[in-house]
């Protein structure tokens, strides 16, 4: 079975809880907003002041609304659905392992004598995760502009004014740091959690050749990981002028130390799974 | 296909998605500016950053123009490379330590002060200091001198105790300069924990690094219960240039250090100036003020080679004035430049490498700069911000949401 098969059948496994999760995130997003407008609009209508009937609002509502006010005011329902995607594939880095020996059937014995690299199913798993990710938050990217018409619906023309969608994100905590604003932070955000999934999936292969023992290893596997990403940081210092290193250099060394954490985690990973876990 | 669709489809909606709102999305989300020249030579303009914030709906963002454009700050502009390269650092700012690094990088290795650099055309001295066993009862101030050669590259290093057993003192390098075979340190001293503060002079041989005397630069009156005084050392704007003269302003104010209003300070109640030569070693208050302080006006100074200039200036006039060092003579209100000359208000004024640095906002509330010629005081430069980029702003919109209110040089190191 080729790569694509196996990192569509893990798409295909988890098709309803990505589903299901989107699907939360859309009802609670809007939800909040439409709730949000119509409690605002209802406001203006009785001429009553600020602080009757909304309490829950942080900050007052300016003459002509915007979208960016009502993300403002809307916070804390799209941060609930994004912390539980966040937790549920957080979950799923292990789940994506564990599933396949603690099941009705231990389907990995049929995955590991496929007659392909082991280590197809290695990157499987890993291109199958990082979709979901990503999927998720190109979902909420997409949601935006359909939150926006919403707005546009809901409130009458000669009560609102634009928003950019960057100011849009930017003044929601959760989506700021979901979507960094810069295209180059967005790759270090995501390139340190990819990283950080790497780990993880060494540490389950340590675990599920060692067993026992395996469980010890995983975790001095995963805090050895942990103290080589942030040893520049910690030990060398960061826009600190009197530490040895020049920031420039404390810079490459971090990246140099993401890329070992990064190659020694799939290298250490696929042999374990090519040579270590026998069926 | 078909079969394949849901991993087509989530793959496609994930690039996509991302793609998409980095390539369009993010676009043209605030307006771009640049520091145009009006008048003068636009060179003069462009070491010019004016700083400010872009007022929007619900929140403010901080930027800087300049004359190639505008950049926006902030946390959420930022980014793990520009933070770790430490780009928001005024040390890697300042254009003579830019010039030391690439001189002498392995030099420069660990020393982050910058006020503890000297530099003339054979030496690169740096001197920093440190107490040992701060608080117990052998506590002692150390300086710890680099000498670099610049010819030969050898550098010597010496570590000296300035302050024995028992000291309350708290060092720290404010200057460094050198006189032939001597090098002078001047620190500040914190005594008693901070209670008092004076400067001290310590002058070290320069080829065995063993201190030869010292100079306790003070005189001013001390903090009392209801009197607390500030002083300001005013010394070349080029940390690291050759210098001979330092002045110390103590400024003597009222305050309350209990109550309501505990900590808040009132009215001035005195102001002495003092001038040290590190040459003639000659320390003195002067019998007449660099400078009269008069109604709001603001100051700007600074020693530039053998004069103190003193910028005195508000909204409608900036007012030059200078002191010779050797000679002690005064030309009060040598040049005077106008807010009609400019044809704008001035906010802010500043002199560096011999010049002086103004911004200003013409009558409609547009911001702008200028710059000046320090020796003459004649207009060298004018330029005016404008509005760059797809997205545009009416006129009054540009006014009411762009605030420049600060201003930093970037890079003049010369002169």
């Amino acid at each position: 079975m080729s790569y694509l098969k196996l990192v569509h059948m893990e798409v295909h496994r988890f098709r309803w809880v990505i589903a299901a999760l989107m699907g939360i995130t859309a009802i609670f997003q809007f939800g909040g907003l439409i709730a949000t407008l119509a409690s605002e609009l209802s406001r203006r209508e009785y001429r009553l002041p600020q602080d009757i009937g909304n309490s829950s609002i942080p900050a007052p509502a300016p003459d002509l609304l915007t979208f960016e006010w009502a993300m403002f005011n809307t916070q804390l329902w799209f941060i609930l659905p994004m912390l539980l995607s966040m937790a549920v594939l957080g979950l799923y880095v292990f789940i994506i392992w564990y599933r396949d020996w603690i099941g009705r059937s231990t389907f990995i014995y049929r995955l590991l004598m496929l007659p392909s690299a082991r280590r197809n199913l290695y990157f499987a798993k890993l291109t199958a995760f990082l979709l979901f990710v990503f999927g998720m938050v190109s979902f909420q990217l997409a949601l935006l502009p359909i939150e926006h018409l919403v707005f546009k619906l809901v409130v009458p023309a000669d009560l609102r004014a634009d928003s950019h969608i960057v100011d849009v994100i930017g003044i929601n905590q959760a989506l700021a740091e979901l979507i960094p604003r810069k295209f180059e932070q967005f790759l270090y955000s995501y390139g340190l959690g990819t990283i950080v999934v790497l780990a993880i999936f060494t540490a389950i292969l340590l675990e599920r050749s060692y067993r026992g023992i395996g469980i010890l290893y995983g975790l001095l596997y995963l805090g050895a990981c942990a103290l080589a990403v942030a040893f520049p940081i910690i030990f060398l210092g960061v826009e600190v002028p009197y530490t040895y290193f020049y920031p420039a250099e404390v810079y490459a060394i971090e990246l140099a130390m993401c890329a070992l954490v990064g190659g020694v985690s799939v290298w250490l990973g696929t042999r374990l799974l090519a040579r270590k876990i026998t069926v | 296909m078909r079969r394949y669709g849901i991993s087509i489809l989530i793959a496609v909606l994930a690039i996509s998605g991302i793609g998409g709102y980095y390539a369009f999305g993010s676009r043209n989300h605030l307006p771009e500016y640049r520091l145009e020249t009006v008048q003068g030579d636009p060179a003069e303009g462009e070491v010019i950053r004016l700083m400010g914030s872009q007022y929007g709906d619900m929140r403010s963002q901080p930027l800087s123009v300049t004359s190639s454009g505008s950049e926006y700050g902030g946390q959420k502009n930022r980014t793990y490379r520009s933070e770790m390269l430490g780009l928001g650092s005024w040390f890697y700012h300042d254009p003579d330590m830019r010039q030391l690094i690439d001189d002498h990088k392995s030099f420069m290795r660990g020393k982050g002060n910058e006020r503890g650099f000297y530099r003339d055309d054979e030496l690169v001295i740096y001197a920093e200091s440190d107490t040992k066993n701060l608080g117990e009862s052998d506590q002692s101030s150390v300086v710890r001198l680099s000498i670099l050669r610049e010819n030969t590259g050898k550098a010597t290093k010496f570590e000296r105790t300035v302050k024995e057993p028992p000291d309350d003192s708290q060092l720290s390098v404010h200057d460094v300069q050198r006189v032939g075979d001597e090098v002078h340190v001047l620190f500040s001293n914190y005594k008693g924990m901070g209670v008092s503060m004076e400067y001290v002079v310590c002058i070290f041989d320069i080829h065995t690094g063993e201190m030869l005397r010292e100079s306790i630069l003070g005189g001013w009156p001390m903090n009392e219960e209801n009197k607390d005084v500030h002083l300001e050392l005013v010394a070349s704007d080029r940390v690291a240039a050759p210098n001979d003269t330092v002045f110390i302003v103590a400024k003597e104010y009222r305050i309350d250090r209990t109550g309501e209003n505990a900590g808040v300070v009132g009215d001035k109640l005195s102001e002495k100036h003092y001038a040290y030569s590190y040459r003639t070693g000659e320390y003195a208050e002067l019998p007449e003020p660099l400078w009269q302080t008069a109604g709001e006006a603001q100051r700007a100074h600074s020693v530039q080679q053998e004069y103190l200039y003193d910028a005195e200036y508000g909204p409608q006039r900036v007012v030059l004035s200078r002191v010779d060092l050797q000679t002690k003579e005064r030309e009060n209100a040598y040049a005077t430049v106008t807010a009609g000359q400019l044809g704008a208000d001035i906010n802010i004024v500043q002199i560096h490498g011999g010049r002086v640095y103004l911004t200003t906002v013409d009558p409609i509330g547009i911001p702008g700069a200028a710059v000046l010629d320090l020796a003459t005081g004649e207009l060298l430069y004018k330029g005016r911000i404008v509005e760059t980029g797809e997205r545009k702003q009416t006129e009054q919109e540009m006014i009411e949401n762009l605030h420049l209110l600060n201003l930093s040089i970037a890079a003049r190191s010369e002169g």
